[in-house]
């Protein structure tokens, strides 16, 4: 499953890069590093079934960069395309830079903490932008997949302080997903009492099209 | 240093607050000062902030906890213009929003966490959705600010009362409304924290969490290594 998505999200998956790594890591110390039975661990042959459960936190905020890059691209060729207006064309500028502002902290603190494998920008197939109507119902699909992602990896994150940074982005994806409903002209931009909350597998199905 | 006892403390804490904002809602919606779309998001977001008084409750009592009442009053201001109504409604989400996210990182059970995420989520896009109907920028910054459980009190506090958010339906708040918005002093400015917030975050983040999870004793390479295998 880490192989599936992990290929979705980088261009450049390599396994035996992943095995070589896990070679130079095993010798971590602390269970909590290592998150248990997470992806170094796993090397050849692992089964297809492992549960976002085994994902390491790192994992995890790889996972999350690798949405936020899909993200990023997607406001960037939006807000190229010159087809937003007023109020939507400004917000639209607007949150692109969060989105990129999302790419560069969670690259940074990957890079920090000696991630092998960061994520990086990939190429995606997104319907053509050529009318505000068609960009604001495609930001109304990808939005709450990032909302879901990260509340569906909350409870997974074995270092509960990566929960302040998590929950300050994914409050953020929230804010934009309600805004872009509205400017939609929702009558109701917020749909229920409670956001969405998917598994990495779910994310994954929903995400799968939209990667090139 | 942790600011909450247990689960059962952070969710009668978020009950207080589910309780104040249900009742707010509740009686916006009857003063008629919205109209329209304003009044639609207002009883939709309403019936959000019911589910949440009921799901909290519902999980205390689960839990073997006895769930916070409702105040018999809140010392809300006037509700008698749509701008000071919607200016209060942008004030009250975003701290209901900033609370949550200063909780979520010590509540134990995992179940309890999701929930709280996903209620945070919804607080911050009824904040958002009113920015926007008050001309505010809706979402203020790349990362959103954590309001820490005492700076959440002090900003509830004039409209909680003398109760306090105390479990007593019986004793009425002393003092009438103020018929004024939450006090400048004390109630924690939003675009500020925000501003500082993206800030530590993006500046401090990156270096605080990699070297957090450095100091953690990841045994790998010093430096990042590039075993692309040709």
């Amino acid at each position: 499953m880490h192989d599936r998505y992990l290929r979705l999200v980088t261009t450049e998956f390599n396994r035996r890069t992943l095995f070589k790594g896990a070679a130079g890591a095993v010798g971590a110390a602390s269970a909590l590093a290592m998150g248990g039975n997470n992806l170094f661990n796993l090397g050849f042959g692992y089964a297809q079934s492992v549960l976002a459960a085994d994902m390491g936190d790192l994992d995890i905020l790889n996972f999350a960069l690798g949405l936020e890059h899909l993200e990023n691209v997607m406001y960037r060729q939006i807000n190229a395309s010159g087809k937003l207006t007023g109020e939507a064309s400004d917000l639209a500028k607007m949150f692109g830079t969060f989105e990129q502002a999302h790419v560069d902290a969670l690259s940074k603190a990957l890079t920090g903490a000696n991630y092998a494998n960061i994520a990086k920008e990939g190429t995606y197939k997104f319907p053509t932008f050529d009318t505000q109507d068609t960009i604001l119902k495609f930001l109304n699909t990808v939005e709450p997949v990032g909302v879901g992602a990260y509340t569906g990896a909350a409870n997974k994150l074995k270092d509960k302080s990566l929960l302040g940074v998590a929950g300050a982005i994914v409050q953020v994806e929230a804010r934009q997903l309600a805004i872009t409903m509205a400017l939609a002209g929702n009558k109701t931009p917020v749909a229920g009492a409670l956001s969405e909350s998917f598994t990495a597998d779910e994310v994954n199905t929903k995400v799968k099209p939209l990667i090139g | 240093m942790a600011d909450f006892k247990d689960d059962l403390d952070i969710l009668n804490y978020a009950l207080t607050l589910e309780h104040l904002e249900s009742t707010m809602y509740q009686q916006i919606v009857a003063s008629g000062k919205l109209t329209g779309d304003e009044q639609q998001y207002a009883t939709d977001f309403g019936k959000h902030e019911a589910a949440h008084v009921q799901a909290l409750t519902q999980t205390i009592q689960k839990l073997g906890g006895t769930p916070v009442a409702a105040q018999a009053k809140y010392n809300f201001p006037a509700f008698d213009t749509r701008d000071n109504i919607v200016k209060f409604l942008v004030t009250i989400e975003d701290l209901g929003a900033g609370a949550y996210l200063a909780a979520a990182g010590e509540v134990k059970n995992p179940d309890v966490l999701t929930a709280a995420v996903q209620i945070h989520n919804i607080e911050g896009e009824h904040a958002s959705i009113w920015r926007r109907q008050a001309k505010m920028n809706p979402v203020v910054g790349a990362f959103a600010a954590p309001v820490v459980r005492a700076d959440v009190l002090k900003a509830a506090a004039p409209i909680l009362g003398a109760s306090g958010g105390a479990t007593t339906t019986s004793a009425p708040t002393t003092g009438t409304s103020t018929g004024t918005v939450l006090p400048q002093t004390g109630a924690p400015n939003q675009e500020t924290n925000n501003g500082l917030a993206a800030a530590v975050v993006a500046g401090v983040a990156a270096v605080g969490i990699g070297a957090a999870l450095r100091a953690r004793s990841y045994k790998r390479d010093p430096k990042p290594v590039e075993r692309g295998n040709s």
